[in-house]
């Protein structure tokens, strides 16, 4: 009688385990993994940052909603809305802005960033209003 | 007497560009987000970088958003937000003119004020009246407000099937910080 009530419980015990692995591996599954996507995307479209707008006025839509990589001159940081972004401009044109949204690993690399310095940012590209719109974003120069 | 006309110019045009106001003020990281409540499930998004213009002269204020912009927690809920909800690839943009009623740019401090115009989203347009804060904090204006809109008047199609997980009512939080514009 102990016995079956002690089976009993180790049974119940691994059905509840294996209720919470199956919920934990779903509720993984449909997490938002754009960062990921951005991360393990090696092969993207480079552009300067007056090539990507003049190639979004084209209505170029199949870049939209890919990874791509952007040269361009800081010309901010900041943490709005508790997001860091980075300001993109172009050389000498402060009119051609980027406003690329930085992954939260990349705090390090944000705080080394200087104003005018050149550097490239990979992301997803959303598309323009006024400024050039990309999410999930990285430095990688 | 011709150096005293100089001086008087030059003082004019030194009184004038110190004074100068600007005439329209720009956001660029505008936050707005929604959410939907309903005993399902709780459904919230953010966009961070929806666009905004205020003429300081006459109130007028524009907005524009794009809707693939929106950050949800689950990737299935963006899912069915730009391809099955909102269809971001036939109607990418959200936008927003309108009028601050009784707008002052000169009052410094808080005012609220009622924001009427028409909101285009989905093709479809529809009247709104917004009550909505403005802080003017030296020249630097932040704009915030809160109003409900239903999912009906945009003619979002929701299946049956989905019905109980969105709302009918969707509440809609907005705030905007915005700068100096010369364009």
């Amino acid at each position: 009688m102990r016995f079956s009530i002690k089976k009993r419980t180790q049974f119940i015990i691994s059905y509840l385990l294996m209720c919470l692995t199956a919920l934990i591996i779903f509720s993984s599954c449909y997490k938002d993994n754009s960062d990921q996507i951005v991360q393990r995307t090696t092969t993207t479209k480079q552009f300067k940052l007056a090539e990507l707008l003049e190639a979004l006025n084209l209505n170029n839509s199949n870049l939209k909603e890919t990874v791509v990589e952007v040269q361009g001159v800081v010309e901010d940081v900041n943490y709005l809305n508790n997001r860091s972004t980075i300001i993109l401009s172009e050389k000498g044109q402060t009119d051609v802005l980027a406003i690329c949204d930085i992954q939260e690993n990349q705090s390090l690399l944000l705080e080394n960033l200087k104003q005018g310095q050149v550097i490239k940012i990979k992301g997803i590209l959303k598309g323009s209003l006024k400024d050039v719109i990309l999410l999930n974003c990285l430095i990688t120069n | 007497m011709r150096m005293n006309k100089f001086l008087l110019t030059l003082l004019l045009i030194i009184n004038f560009g110190f004074n100068e106001k600007p005439e329209q003020v720009i956001s660029r990281q505008g936050k707005v987000s929604f959410f939907s409540y309903t005993s399902v499930e709780n459904i919230k998004a953010e966009n961070n970088q929806a666009l905004s213009i205020i003429n300081l002269e006459d109130g007028s204020i524009a907005v524009s958003m794009l809707m693939n912009t929106f950050v949800f927690e689950k990737a299935l809920m963006k899912e069915h937000f730009n391809e099955s909800y909102i269809e971001s690839d036939i109607y990418p943009k959200a936008t927003f003119e309108g009028r601050i009623l009784k707008f002052d740019s000169s009052i410094k401090g808080e005012q609220t004020r009622i924001i009427k115009g028409t909101l285009l989203m989905h093709g479809v347009s529809n009247e709104l009246e917004i009550k909505s804060k403005i802080e003017n904090n030296d020249g630097k204006y932040i704009l915030s407000g809160t109003f409900e809109t239903l999912v009906k008047d945009y003619n979002i199609n929701i299946p049956p099937l989905l019905a109980g997980n969105i709302a009918k009512s969707i509440e809609v939080n907005f705030k905007f910080e915005y700068e100096p514009y010369e364009n």
